[in-house]
C-alpha cells in the first residue's frame, strides 16, 4: 500500500479511471442500508485485551471470509468494572458456538471470558461516507474511518500497464480479424496467469459457428481452456515432467 | 427428483459438491440427460450439473434444433440453479425447472434473482417449482460441508462440525410462487404448508441420500443412450 500522493499510477478517483483507460466497474449507488453479518463476541476484562487482540491478528483476521478491517474489535461494555466486549469473528468463519470455543481454548487457553454469543450484527462492508460511519457506529457497532473505502481500493490496485496495453491490443486485433471473417459476435477474451504472463489464453466467441450453441461465449470457453491447461500442468508435475511452480 | 438426489449422493461419494440434475422429455416422460457437479474433477468453476446435462443433449440435438427441443424439457435439480445456469437455461428455452433447496448466495430462480421470470435477460420465461424434496437436498449439502471441501480455494477451518439432521430453515414459498400457483402445483390440501413455511412431504427420504448409489451412473447412461436411439429412429419429435 502506498500513499495516494505517491502512487505512480494516474488515478481519477472521482470517475474511477486508472491511467485513462481502465474503468472500475462498480455499483454507482451509495448504499445507505448496511448489509449485516452476525458476529461472535465475548466479554473480557480490560487487562486481557492484549492477548485477545493478538489472537485476532494471529488467528482469526486472515481466516475470516468476511474482511472486518473496517470494524473496531473492542467496545466498552461496563466502564466501572472494566469489562470489554470483543468481536472474535463472523459467523461465516465459525457457524457453531463449539467452533469458537475450540479456537479460544486452543489459541488463548488462559483467557477468562464470558457471554460468548452471536447476537450482534455488524456491517459486512465499510461505510461509503463519513456520515454513515457515524450512523452505523451508533446503530450497530463502532466502525473505523480510513477515508473513502473505494479510494483505498483504487489506490491498492497493482497494474502492469505495459502488459495490459499489450493484451488489449492483442485481443482488439483478434476481434477485428474475427469480424472480417464473418463472426457475428467478434468478442475475444484473454486469460493471463500472473505467474506466466507470456502465454495468455485467448478465447473467441463461437456462438455464430454452425456447430456451436448460444452458450459458447468467449469467457465460458476461456474458463474451460484455463482448466485444461491447469489439469495438464498438474499431470506433468505429477509425472515429474515439469517443476511445480504453483 | 428422487433420481437426481441419488445422483447427488453419487457426486458426494466422488468428492464433488452434491448437486445433481435430470433432464426429462415431458411428452414422453423419459430421461434425456443427467448432470452432476464436476467442478473439483475438472478444475472448472462453471462445470455445474446443468451444463453437463446440456452437453449431453447437444450430443444428439443440433444447435438449430436446441430451442425447439428444450421447450419440451423439464429439469429436476436438487438445488436451485445459480444465476449463470438459470440464464443458460432461459436462453435455451427450457420448458420448466423443478428444484429442491434454494440457493441462498447465487440462486437465479427466485432466491437472489428471478432470471426465469424477468424481462431484462434474453430468452423465454419458464415456470419454476421450488421445494421438492428440499430437506433431502439440504442434507446432501450438509454431509458435504461436514466433510469439508479440501479443494476449495479457502478451505474452512474444520473445528467441530456438527451434522444437524433435525432442523431445517423455513421454506419461503412466497419468494418463488404465489398461493394460487402453489395450490395448482401441489393441491389445495397442502396450502397450510405454504402459510407455515414448511415442506409438504411428511418424512425425509433418508434411503435416497444415506445409501451409496454406485449403480445410478450406469442407469442414467442407459437412459441417455436409449433416448438418443429413439431420437435417431424418429420415435420422438425433435
Amino acid at each position: 500500500m502506498v500513499k495516494k500522493s505517491l502512487n505512480p499510477l494516474k488515478i481519477d478517483y472521482r470517475r474511477c479511471i486508472v491511467e485513462d483507460r481502465l474503468l472500475q466497474i462498480r455499483n454507482e449507488k451509495i448504499i445507505d442500508v448496511a448489509d449485516l453479518v452476525k458476529v461472535w463476541t465475548i466479554d473480557i476484562e480490560a487487562k486481557d485485551s492484549k492477548q485477545v487482540v493478538d489472537f485476532i491478528r494471529r488467528f482469526s483476521q486472515h481466516r475470516d471470509p468476511v474482511p472486518l478491517m473496517h470494524v473496531k474489535r473492542i467496545k466498552k461494555k461496563n466502564a466501572e468494572k472494566k469489562i470489554l466486549c470483543v468481536l472474535i469473528c463472523s459467523v461465516e468463519m465459525a457457524r457453531e458456538e463449539s467452533e469458537v470455543t475450540l479456537f479460544l481454548e486452543q489459541e488463548v487457553p488462559n483467557l477468562k471470558y464470558s457471554n460468548l454469543e452471536n447476537t450482534q450484527c455488524v456491517p459486512r462492508q465499510a461505510a461509503p461516507t463519513k456520515e454513515l460511519v457515524v450512523e452505523w457506529s451508533n446503530e450497530y457497532w463502532p466502525l473505523v474511518w480510513y477515508g473513502n473505502p473505494n479510494d483505498q481500493i483504487l489506490n491498492d490496485y497493482v497494474f502492469d500497464m505495459d502488459l495490459i496495453k499489450f493484451v488489449l491490443e492483442l485481443i482488439s486485433s483478434r476481434s477485428r480479424e474475427e469480424s472480417q471473417n464473418g463472426n457475428q459476435f467478434p468478442i475475444v477474451t484473454a486469460f493471463i496467469n500472473p505467474r506466466d504472463t507470456k502465454t495468455p489464453i485467448i478465447s473467441v466467441d463461437k456462438r455464430s459457428q454452425h456447430d456451436h450453441t448460444l452458450l459458447d461465449h468467449s469467457i465460458m470457453s476461456g474458463i474451460k481452456l484455463v482448466a485444461q491447461r491447469e489439469a495438464m500442468r498438474r499431470y506433468q508435475v505429477e509425472k515429474g515432467e515439469r517443476e511445480d511452480a504453483g | 427428483m428422487e433420481t437426481a438426489l441419488r445422483l447427488g449422493r453419487y457426486a458426494l461419494d466422488h468428492g464433488e459438491t452434491p448437486v445433481a440434475c435430470i433432464f426429462v422429455h415431458s411428452p414422453t416422460d423419459r430421461i434425456v440427460a443427467f448432470g452432476m457437479n464436476d467442478t473439483n474433477r475438472s478444475l472448472t468453476g462453471v462445470a455445474h450439473a446443468e451444463f453437463m446435462g446440456i452437453e449431453q443433449i447437444r450430443e444428439f440435438v443440433s444447435p438449430d434444433e436446441l430451442a425447439c427441443f428444450f421447450r419440451d424439457v423439464t429439469l429436476y435439480v436438487t438445488v436451485e440453479p445459480c444465476i449463470m445456469c438459470a440464464s443458460a437455461l432461459k436462453q435455451l428455452g427450457i420448458g420448466k425447472v423443478v428444484f429442491g433447496a434454494g440457493n441462498d448466495r447465487f440462486g437465479g430462480n427466485g432466491t437472489v434473482l428471478s432470471i426465469n421470470q424477468d424481462k431484462c435477460t434474453s430468452g423465454g420465461n419458464h415456470e419454476s417449482i421450488p421445494g421438492v424434496l428440499r430437506r433431502e437436498a439440504i442434507m446432501l449439502l450438509r454431509y458435504f460441508y461436514v466433510r469439508s471441501n479440501e479443494k476449495a480455494p479457502k478451505p474452512r477451518t474444520k473445528g467441530e462440525r456438527l451434522l444437524d439432521k433435525e432442523n431445517f430453515p423455513p421454506m419461503q414459498w412466497q419468494n418463488y410462487m404465489d398461493r394460487d400457483s402453489f395450490v395448482q402445483e401441489f393441491g389445495p390440501d397442502k396450502i397450510a404448508c405454504y402459510e407455515s413455511k414448511i415442506d409438504w412431504t411428511s418424512e425425509v427420504k433418508w434411503e435416497l441420500i444415506e445409501q451409496c448409489q454406485d449403480s445410478i451412473l450406469e442407469e442414467l447412461k442407459q437412459h441417455h443412450y436409449q433416448f438418443g436411439l429413439r431420437l435417431k429412429h424418429k420415435k420422438v419429435r425433435r
